[in-house]
């Protein structure tokens, strides 16, 4: 079970979105990580037969994305912005999905059942679903995606608005439903890739600045990351002379998080990098190569 | 399965409830309890309002012999001059003319010299200068001159406030008369013709000088017995009571039928959107053609449904004075007319309804099946007026059956276009939404594009 994508392009008039896009992703949870406007919305909904491809190829599992009844029948899509008519209840929405998804009767009932216990939504099955938190709304989300029991999940931005304890659930939920599928999760969020997907892309303006699985990604960043505090006046200085990643306040002094290809003032400590430093850095490199 | 979903999403929706509501009301106003009254019309008891006008129960066999047998549709040409020119007359003289473009009343004043031609037409028609119309004497037309009622001469208040007046002398003929105390017309028939369509011209159209007007107004005469027996029978046996009541009822439930679904239909096909749930139907295996042929089927049904119940009303009465009289009746008549007439009126509206609202995502529709709603209602006449593109079947009359065997043909093409243009139409809304569907028809960006501003500016403007 793998999708590949060769050769990708996709364009509203002169506008291109995607831009020669070549990913094979495997089965395990998969990472499409990039900042707002990358393109990754558009990929998902081209994966999930919404938008058609201006040019190149995609296969999931050998079926052609161009094949829309067969792509249908093994993916599962969770959309960035979804809702359900505000009256139905949880339960009838996810028959309702489940009927559209041309399940039998009997393995409809089974199957929501068993999702609702796993998604952890059985005691809010009769709730309306406009009454539901944004927390349980994306865990709904989940289930009705896998209502068909798909090899291929696609999640965009699954994380958006969730406080810390349900970003916490819902990763363990992805890890939990990553056997034996494909579960690609797109998102401008570094810590959801790190809490849970072994393989990233990172998407900038619509090209693919990296392939490969997170050790990697990490790799980039190791030891050009430092720390380095300063008084509060020097700021802005700074600001102008070198890519500053974070910033915080002690005392009265500033301690800044920066990348940098070189050690440029004694002062400066190498630090451990995270997803985030190795992200912030590809984008400043390729920003830097596109002359930006 | 599918199906039941969809009926109970459209059942419980707020515009549904409002089209029963209107439905209801339309059906209350017009239709309920006619069958009834005719029925106990028919054992002497007061006539409907529907058969009122045109003389009793239309299941009352006449009897040889009575005072009279009611009216019947026909052209009188002494009656429809001495009808026209007292409208005339009367709207003359007040300078206040009614019009009825597109079947809304306006009002026409006319100009001076605009007045000075209807004189000129009244004096050629009466032979009076024009002293002398305006100081008609009271009994100068007779005190019911079709839809004219002149109050004083004949007229006498009854003990229960009503009026009644004497109407004996209605149709003599009164050429041997003084023409300046009774109307007695000065100019032929066809001449008469021709001077009303020069005033139809001068006040505006929809007047009530078209030859139409004059025949809906004026062109009744006092039925023969033999007319009156020959129009029970065709009751009887022509139309097995049901239909004619049937025909009346799809009548009503027509003008009602042939607007307000196209707003079930767009709120509905709109809902997916507004709810975004679009992306998680259209990422299900469904077929689109499976899933617009249910939709349309449960909107049908959920118009349908109610105007079958409706018709109950109706037809267990009229089983029952079967059974009491042994006159047979058409037991299906209801459904048959239903399928027939109203059917593909409903099913033409739920089809352009679809495929505007699935091809533009937006409730332009409604818009568009209102001027075709409007300019139907304005052309087709009350009854017997069916063409090709009629979108509602008008038979606003318990007689006329008559009518509805001439039109024969013509109604059965009418109702078969309705259905071709249905079927071309969910196909082509089957066929957009499936290129919308896969992002082959993805036109959402440009409209953002090229439109996004105004939607903007109107809204910034509405929360102003």
């Amino acid at each position: 079970m793998e999708i590949k994508i060769e050769h990708l392009n996709k364009s509203y008039g002169k506008r291109t979105v995607l831009n020669d896009i070549c990913l094979h992703i495997p089965v395990g949870m998969y990472g499409l990580l990039g900042e707002n406007g990358a393109g990754k919305t558009t990929l998902m909904r081209i994966l999930s037969t919404m938008l058609e491809p201006t040019s190149g190829d995609i296969k999931m599992n050998g079926v052609d994305i161009k094949d829309k009844k067969n792509i249908r029948k093994i993916i599962g899509y969770l959309p960035q912005e979804f809702s359900v008519y505000p009256n139905m209840s949880v339960y009838s929405a996810l028959d309702y999905l489940g009927i559209l998804a041309e399940l039998p009767k009997k393995m409809r009932k089974e199957r929501i059942d068993y999702l609702l216990k796993q998604v952890n939504l059985e005691q809010e099955k009769n709730k309306r679903f406009k009454n539901l938190s944004g927390g349980m709304k994306r865990r709904f989300g989940i289930a009705q995606a896998l209502l068909n029991n798909p090899k291929v999940l696609i999640i965009d931005e699954p994380t958006v608005g969730l406080d810390p304890e349900e970003r916490l659930r819902f990763y363990n939920l992805l890890s939990e439903l990553a056997v034996n599928r494909i579960i690609l999760l797109s998102t401008h969020i570094a810590a959801d890739i790190e809490a849970t997907c072994s393989n990233v892309a990172v998407l900038c303006a619509g090209k693919v600045v990296f392939e490969g699985d997170t050790e990697a990604l990490l790799k980039i960043g190791n030891g050009k990351i430092y720390t380095v505090s300063f008084p509060q006046d020097e700021l802005e200085d700074f600001k102008n002379h070198y890519n500053i990643i974070s910033i915080h306040q002690n005392g009265k002094d500033i301690s800044c998080r920066l990348f940098s290809d070189e050690k440029q003032n004694k002062s400066w400590s190498v630090c451990e990098t995270t997803i985030e430093d190795s992200y912030m850095y590809l984008l400043s490199e390729h920003r830097a190569g596109e002359g930006k | 399965m599918l199906f039941i979903k969809e009926l109970k999403k459209i059942c419980f929706s707020i515009v549904y409830i409002l089209f029963i509501g209107l439905l209801l009301l339309s059906w209350h106003e017009n239709f309920y309890g006619v069958t009834s009254k005719e029925i106990q019309a028919s054992n002497g008891a007061e006539a409907s309002i529907t058969s009122q006008i045109t003389g009793g129960s239309i299941l009352a066999k006449p009897e040889q012999g009575a005072d009279n047998y009611g009216l019947i549709k026909k052209e009188v040409p002494d009656k429809i001059m001495c009808g026209g020119t007292d409208m005339l007359i009367i709207e003359y003289l007040n300078n206040s003319y009614a019009t009825y473009p597109f079947n809304y009343y306006k009002e026409v004043i006319l100009s001076t010299e605009e007045q000075k031609e209807i004189l000129s037409i009244i004096e050629e028609i009466t032979g009076l200068s024009e002293e002398q119309i305006k100081n008609l004497p009271d009994d100068y037309f007779p005190s019911v001159n079709g839809n004219i009622i002149h109050m004083g001469g004949d007229a006498a208040q009854n003990q229960d406030g009503s009026f009644s007046f004497s109407t004996e002398n209605s149709d003599t003929l009164q050429e041997e008369e003084d023409y300046t105390k009774h109307f007695v017309a000065q100019v032929s028939y066809e001449r008469f013709k021709e001077l009303m369509s020069q005033a139809e011209e001068i006040i505006g159209d929809g007047s009530y000088y078209s030859m139409d007007m004059l025949l809906e107004y004026y062109g009744q005469a006092e039925m023969t017995y033999d007319e009156a027996i020959n129009e029970y029978n065709k009751t009887i046996y022509d139309d097995k009571v049901s239909i004619a009541f049937a025909r009346l009822f799809c009548d009503y439930m027509t003008r009602v039928l042939g607007l307000y679904p196209i707003f079930i239909v767009v709120v509905f096909w709109l809902k997916d959107r507004r709810n975004k749930m679009n992306e998680l139907i259209n990422s299900k295996q469904i077929e689109t053609v499976k899933l617009i042929t249910v939709r349309t089927l449960a909107i049908l049904t959920a118009v349908i449904l109610p105007v079958i119940i409706l018709s109950f009303e109706s037809l267990i009465p009229l089983m029952e004075y079967s059974a009491e009289t042994g006159i047979a009746i058409d037991a299906f008549a209801f459904i048959k007319y239903i399928l027939w007439w109203l059917l593909p009126t409903v099913i033409v509206v739920t089809g352009l309804g679809t495929f505007l609202t699935i091809l533009t995502t937006t409730p332009i529709a409604i818009l568009v099946q209102f001027i075709w709603w409007f300019i139907d209602s304005a052309i087709t006449g009350l009854s017997g007026d069916t063409r090709l593109y009629t979108l509602m079947i008008r038979h606003n009359s318990l007689n006329g059956a008559e009518l509805i065997q001439r039109d024969f043909n013509i109604i059965w093409l009418n109702r078969g276009l309705m259905m071709f243009v249905s079927i071309v139409l969910i196909y082509l809304s089957i066929v957009i939404y499936n290129k919308k569907r896969g992002g082959k028809l993805d036109y959402a960006y440009f409209i953002q594009k090229h439109f996004g501003i105004f939607k903007e500016r109107l809204r910034t403007r509405f929360q102003k």
